[in-house]
């Protein structure tokens, strides 16, 4: 096999990473499944799966502007929301049949009042009530926003959602954590299985597909990389990424363009995706599901009280994979990761872990200067 | 004293009472005899004034230095920091005073993630920061829900909140003390929706921003000196008392003919006195309403300190200017317009759209839609209401002018 073409499971991921449909959804929904939508890594997909649904992750991909998206929003709002919206103005969404916005960022939360009052005829939207701070009445008031979602979902869709297809589900979706997991474990070593910018579209892919064949394709490809060498490439820096977004190649590709190797990340679509698991030996798994994403990874960073936990995990991170230097992305007009990466880059020096923080555009137009920075720091990182 | 005679000194005693606000008034008060607190956002100052607790609110604080001297370069400071560039500048300046270490050391902060996303960012910014390492700290979780579950689950807080303070303070709230300041804060916004009511009248009889200028009064300055919330209370009797003399004498404002009433739904700007006196003189255009300067009536239930705390979350959540508007969905800023319009007689919206509010960015067209349904003429300007420096009151000027021209008000 060819050491660059390891896997058809790889092309595969490759394939829906890069594009919003996929022939996984016309699959399932040729059999009279629905696909219910949805913004951000604190929703629980767990949730959907039990109601029979296929959860798929709202993002931009493919997008090439704003234009019909600009009557709505400003360009002092974010470019991520703007692209997504934009690409369900085009109709890109249209095989969606419900959507769950949280009340997370300012902006992707008015996704939510916009789509609904726009031309998408998602014909189900729900508002999800989250927690911005991480304790245990926050749990338990995002247990009871959980409980009213699985009643508006039973309500609108007639699908009883009970705690057995629940637990199942929790099942389903911690084997994906676990085995996602372990490809970020292969990419410790000194000779990574998968570059950054293939990790991001084995993540991605995750989130676009039905969990259960997602499963089944992660294992065959694990076998492929376990089997099959890499292509012992060399490079000059090994990077992580942090930051928020992240369900594009952007920043790894420019990385990787410039020879170093992304082993790792800490974004919205990658890393966080797979921390830890949903705990399963509690009775009731609404109130599993609320603590793991309230107590056990508050990672959004709009989750105040929980900065501290964040970052441990991010610089324990960097060090397990040996990482020679972070590049901390935000999005222009983000506040939440404005703040967030200036209060990290001091606790990352203190750990003497460099860093540079980087400001983008969902589509860059400057990826000349972003090269040249990123090119730049790995030159000061390099091994 | 003539009415105007009155307006004039209620004005310069605010003016002079607002210095509490400003950065040199945070040290003041810190170095008053009593706990001082630091918050990121508004007070909820019956809690502080009830337990003798002064509270000053950084965003604030920040605001006030906006119109400083200084100013431009201490936002840029900010910028240089590598926060987001475009955020809020009232939050810049206040990230300035954290980066300059001009703050004084407090016994207490409290953050939370309300009103938006960048003040919930310097909250964060607050919680980590380095010099306060050791000062106890806690952190409200603002809803975005309007349900009684919702005030709930938020006076519930508030209660965890008054035992940190107690623990970081060692003042104790009691009972007859906290429904004392509940029902002088009842009273207080009584008043003010006395003056709001009766600004209504054409012409309109005193300039409607006076009710931010009390509410500022009642609420922020108070919670930084808990003498103040009386004074605050007879401050507005006097208001409402000029007021409906005027009303009754069918007086309109000193030296203004009016022609126009607009609403301008955002923060005022701290360069507004640039802006509204301009348009006053040249086109009898009187600003009715500002986020500041409406409010609605959330009273206090005092018959149980569980019912206090809860309708003190609700008073916060649903009448706190800023608070109301971004917090929830569009549906209340858009019907909060539509109202405000017709029970003010206002002929025209603008829409300021400051560039750090990633909220009425994300919803000016449905604020759009709205007006248009309601045949209410609608200006969407696009400004920074703490930097004059991306749109300047005399670009605003202009612009707003050929508004009324071209929709036939002038």
């Amino acid at each position: 096999m060819d050491a660059n073409n390891r896997s058809r499971v790889l092309e595969k991921f490759k394939s829906y990473s890069a594009s919003i449909p996929n022939p996984s959804i016309d699959q399932f929904k040729s059999k009279g499944g629905k696909v219910m939508g949805y913004f951000c890594s604190f929703i629980p997909e767990e949730l959907f799966i039990a109601a029979g649904f296929l959860p798929f992750r709202i993002r931009g991909t493919g997008s090439l502007g704003t234009e019909r998206a600009d009557e709505y929003f400003t360009s002092s709002n974010c470019s991520f929301p703007r692209h997504c919206f934009n690409q369900a103005l085009s109709g890109k969404y249209d095989f969606l049949d419900g959507l769950i916005v949280g009340t997370s960022c300012d902006t992707t939360r008015y996704i939510y009042d916009n789509w609904k009052k726009s031309q998408v005829k998602t014909p189900f939207a729900y508002l999800l009530g989250f927690p911005h701070v991480s304790g245990e009445v926050m749990a338990g008031y995002y247990r009871k926003e959980l409980a009213k979602l699985k009643t508006a979902l039973e309500e609108n869709f007639g699908a009883a959602i009970t705690d057995d297809a629940l637990r199942a589900s929790v099942r389903l979706c911690n084997e994906t954590r676990s085995l996602q997991q372990k490809i970020y474990d292969m990419r410790k070593s000194d000779n990574p299985a998968v570059t950054g910018s293939e990790m991001v579209s084995i993540m991605v892919a995750g989130i676009s597909m039905p969990k259960e064949e997602y499963n089944r394709d992660i294992k065959e490809l694990m076998s492929d990389l376990e089997t099959t060498p890499s292509a012992d490439k060399a490079y000059s820096a090994r990077l992580m990424i942090v930051g928020s977004c992240g369900d594009d190649t952007v920043l790894s590709r420019i990385a990787e363009d410039q020879g170093a190797m992304v082993v790792t990340d800490h974004t919205c679509f990658g890393g966080k995706l797979k921390y830890g698991a949903v705990d399963e030996t509690v009775s009731d798994p609404l109130e599993a599901l609320a603590h793991y994403h309230v107590l056990t990874r508050p990672f959004c960073a709009k989750v105040g009280g929980a900065y501290p936990l964040r970052a441990k995990v991010i610089i324990e991170t960097a060090k397990e994979f040996n990482v020679d230097g972070i590049l901390g992305q935000r999005l222009g007009c983000c506040d939440t990761w404005g703040g967030e990466l200036y209060i990290l880059k001091d606790d990352l020096r203190d750990a003497g872990i460099p860093s540079l923080m980087i400001e983008r555009e969902y589509i860059p137009d400057t990826e000349g200067q972003l090269a040249t920075r990123i090119q730049a720091f790995i030159e000061t990182v390099r091994r | 004293m003539t009415d105007q005679e009155i307006l004039d000194q209620l004005n310069a005693e605010a003016n002079e009472a607002f210095k509490a606000l400003t950065i040199y008034g945070v040290n003041e008060n810190a170095r008053k005899d009593r706990p001082f607190i630091i918050v990121s956002d508004d007070a909820l100052p019956e809690i502080p004034v009830a337990m003798d607790v002064s509270c000053s609110i950084m965003t604030v604080a920040g605001a006030m230095g906006t119109a400083g001297p200084g100013a431009a370069e201490r936002i840029d400071k900010a910028a240089e920091m590598g926060v987001e560039n475009r955020l809020c500048s009232s939050v810049k300046m206040g990230a300035y005073f954290l980066k300059a270490n001009i703050l004084p050391a407090p016994d207490m902060v409290i953050t939370t993630n309300s009103p938006c996303d960048a003040v919930d960012m310097l909250g964060q910014m607050m919680d980590n920061y380095r010099p306060w390492a050791k000062v106890p700290r806690f952190r409200l979780d603002a809803p975005h829900g309007q349900t009684e579950e919702d005030f709930e689950y938020f006076g519930g807080q508030l209660k965890e909140m008054v035992h940190a303070i107690e623990t970081a303070t060692g003042k104790k709230l009691t009972m007859e003390r906290f429904r004392e300041v509940a029902e002088e804060s009842n009273r207080q916004a009584s008043l003010i929706m006395d003056f709001q009511e009766l600004t209504r009248a054409v012409p309109c009889p005193v300039d409607p921003d006076m009710a931010r200028v009390g509410w500022e009064l009642a609420r922020w300055v108070a919670a930084t000196d808990p003498s103040v919330f009386p004074r605050a209370t007879e401050w507005l009797e006097r208001l409402v008392e000029v007021t409906e003399r005027k009303v009754r004498e069918k007086k309109g404002m000193d030296g203004v003919d009016e022609k126009i009433r607009f609403l301008w739904y955002d923060v005022s700007p701290s360069w507004g006195s640039k802006l509204f006196p301009r348009l006053r003189k040249e086109f009898g255009a009187v600003c009715m309403k500002t986020y500041y300067s409406f409010h609605g009536y959330f009273p206090i239930d005092t018959t149980s300190l569980d019912n206090m705390l809860k309708s003190v979350a609700k008073k916060y959540l649903m009448g706190t200017p800023m608070t109301r508007q971004a917090m929830h969905t569009s549906d209340v800023f858009c019907e909060d317009i539509v109202h405000i319009c017709r029970d003010y007689k206002c002929d025209a919206m603008i829409m300021p759209c400051h560039v750090g509010h990633r909220d009425t960015n994300a919803y000016h067209k449905m604020a759009k839609d709205a007006c248009r349904e309601n045949d209410i003429p609608f200006f969407f300007l696009g400004c920074d209401v703490w930097d004059e420096r991306f749109m300047t009151a005399d670009t605003v000027f202009d612009r707003i002018k050929t508004f009324f021209e071209t929709t036939g008000l002038v």
